[in-house]
C-alpha cells in the first residue's frame, strides 16, 4: 500500500479500480474525471485486483495528493478509511463491504454497468454467474443512494430489481469538452472510418466488420489487445473473406496518438452492442468527428436528435447508415456534425461534478 | 545487430516504431504491440514488438492472434 497525501478524515471518498493512468474503460474515464475537479474534502482509494506484481508509481496518479494505494491482499485496510459517505464503483467490493465498516458512514453505488452479459438473457440476467449477482445484489442493498449512468441502465437496473426504483437516480457522465477541434474530412473523402475501443464483443468490431465487407472504405482499428479469443475471431473472419487490405489496426492508441487518430478518420464507428453510457461518442465529439452509431443503452441518449445511429441487433442497419452518410450532400453532414458539437453541452464535467455535489449534500443532511 | 526502442524501421512498404529492443539476429517476426499503450504521433507508422518464432508450428501459433507485420530480415532502418 501507498499513501499519496491521503489525509485522516474525508467528507467523501470514493473507492474504485480504476484511476490515472491504471485504466481500462469508462468507469476509470469518469473516475479522472472527477479526480480532476475533486473538493479538497474528497479522497480515492484505488485498489489493484489484477496483478499484484505489477509495479505501480505515483506519477500514475495524477496530482499524486489525495490517493491511497492498494494491492487486493491489502484490501482489509480499508476499514480504516474514514469519512462520512462511501462511494463504491465496483461490484468486486461487495465482501470488503460490511454493516460494521459502514456504522458511521453513508454509502453511495455509482452502477457503471449493470453486470450482465449482452444481449441481457431472459431467464437469468446475469446469464448464470451468481457471483457476479450475489455481489452486486448485496451493494444495492446496502447503499444509500444508486446512481445510474444513464436512464437506459436505470431501466435495466429497475427491470431485474423493482424494488430498487425509489433509491436510484441518474448522473451523466461527463468530459471535460474543449471542442478541441472540428473534424471536416468529410467534405473531400467519406472513405476513411475508425474504431476505437477495447476487443471486447460488447463492442460490435466482428458484427462491424461482417457489414464493412461491401462498404466502399477502409476501418482502422485502435484497440489494445484485452481477449486474445476474440482478436483470433476477428483475424479469421478478416482473412477468410480477404479483408486484409480494407481492415488495419493502429495498436492502443494513446495521448497524441489518439487525437492523431480521430483527426485523420473521416467518420468513426460505435458498433458496440450496449454502452451503459458510451464515452467514446463524446470523444468523438470533441473532435467533431461525425460518428455512425449505435443508439443502444446511453448512446442513444448522448446522440439524442442525430441521424446516424442504428440498432446494432438489425442486420443491414449500419452498412445503411454509412451509405447514407457517404451519400449525403456537404450540408447535411455539416448540420449533423453541429447536432453533435451542440449534444456535447449536455455532458460536461461541470454539469456531472455539480450533480454530484448536490446529490453528497443531500445525502449527508440526511444523517 | 541491437535496434532501440524508438527506432523507426521501415518493412513491406510500411513505417513501424519499435516499442521494445530487438536484436535482428534473433529469428523471428516484428507483430503489432497493441498490448502497450502507444502515444506515437503518427498514426500510419505501426508500433511493433519483437516474437520469436523458430518453425512453422510456433508461427501458425502466433500468427492466431497477433498481427504479423513482416520477418525480422525484411527490415531496414529509416
Amino acid at each position: 500500500m501507498f499513501n499519496l497525501n491521503f489525509k485522516d478524515k474525508y467528507r467523501v471518498v470514493h473507492i474504485n479500480n480504476e484511476l490515472g493512468n491504471c485504466v481500462v474503460g469508462g468507469a476509470g474515464t469518469y473516475m479522472n474525471e472527477i479526480y480532476k475537479y475533486r473538493p479538497e474534502d474528497m479522497g480515492f482509494v484505488y485498489v489493484n485486483f489484477d496483478d499484484v506484481y505489477n509495479d505501480m508509481h505515483a506519477s500514475d496518479f495524477m496530482d499524486q495528493k489525495d490517493v491511497l494505494i492498494m494491492n487486493i491482499n491489502e484490501i482489509n485496510k480499508l476499514s480504516t478509511i474514514d469519512c462520512d459517505l462511501l462511494v463504491v464503483q465496483f461490484y468486486e467490493f461487495a465482501p470488503y463491504i460490511t454493516e460494521e465498516f459502514l456504522r458511521d458512514k453513508k454509502m453511495a453505488y455509482v452502477i457503471h454497468s449493470v453486470p450482465t452479459p449482452e444481449p441481457m438473457p431472459s431467464w437469468d440476467p446475469f446469464g448464470g454467474n451468481n457471483d457476479i449477482r450475489q455481489k452486486f445484489e448485496k451493494l444495492c442493498c446496502m447503499a444509500d443512494v444508486l446512481i445510474c449512468v444513464s436512464q437506459a441502465e436505470k431501466d435495466k437496473l429497475i427491470k431485474i430489481y423493482p424494488q430498487m426504483k425509489d433509491k436510484t437516480t441518474v448522473v451523466y457522465n461527463g468530459m471535460e469538452c474543449q471542442k478541441k477541434y472540428k473534424n471536416s474530412n468529410y467534405m473531400t473523402s467519406r472513405k476513411k472510418f475508425g474504431f476505437i475501443g477495447r476487443t471486447d464483443y460488447r463492442k460490435g468490431i466482428l458484427e462491424c466488420i461482417k457489414e464493412f465487407v461491401n462498404v466502399d472504405g477502409e476501418l482502422l482499428i485502435a484497440c489494445p489487445k484485452n481477449d486474445s479469443e476474440y482478436i483470433e475471431k476477428l483475424l479469421i473472419y478478416i482473412h477468410a473473406v480477404g479483408m486484409e487490405d480494407k481492415i488495419r489496426f493502429v495498436g492502443w492508441c494513446t495521448g497524441e496518438r489518439k487525437e492523431e487518430f480521430f483527426k485523420s478518420i473521416d467518420a468513426l464507428i460505435i458498433p458496440s452492442l450496449y454502452e451503459p453510457f458510451g464515452y467514446v461518442a463524446l470523444e468523438g465529439m470533441q473532435y467533431g468527428v461525425p460518428l455512425i452509431s449505435s443508439k443502444n443503452g446511453g448512446l442513444g441518449e448522448i446522440l439524442e436528435g442525430y441521424k446516424y445511429t442504428y440498432d446494432p441487433y438489425k442486420n443491414g442497419e449500419l452498412r445503411s447508415r454509412i451509405e447514407e452518410f457517404i451519400n449525403d450532400d456537404k450540408e447535411e453532414v455539416a448540420k449533423q456534425q453541429e447536432i453533435l458539437l451542440k449534444r456535447i453541452d449536455e455532458f460536461t464535467v461541470t454539469k456531472m461534478v455539480n450533480s454530484y455535489n448536490e446529490l453528497w449534500d443531500k445525502i449527508l443532511k440526511e444523517i | 545487430m541491437l535496434y532501440k526502442r524508438g527506432s523507426l524501421l521501415k518493412c513491406r512498404d510500411k513505417h513501424v516504431v519499435l516499442m521494445e529492443d530487438f536484436d535482428s539476429d534473433a529469428k523471428g517476426y516484428l507483430i503489432l504491440n497493441f498490448w502497450e499503450q502507444c502515444d506515437y504521433k503518427d498514426i500510419n507508422v505501426l508500433p511493433v514488438s519483437f516474437a520469436k518464432c523458430e518453425n512453422d508450428r510456433e508461427y501458425y501459433q502466433l500468427k492466431k492472434d497477433n498481427i504479423i507485420v513482416g520477418r525480422v530480415d525484411e527490415f531496414c532502418l529509416i
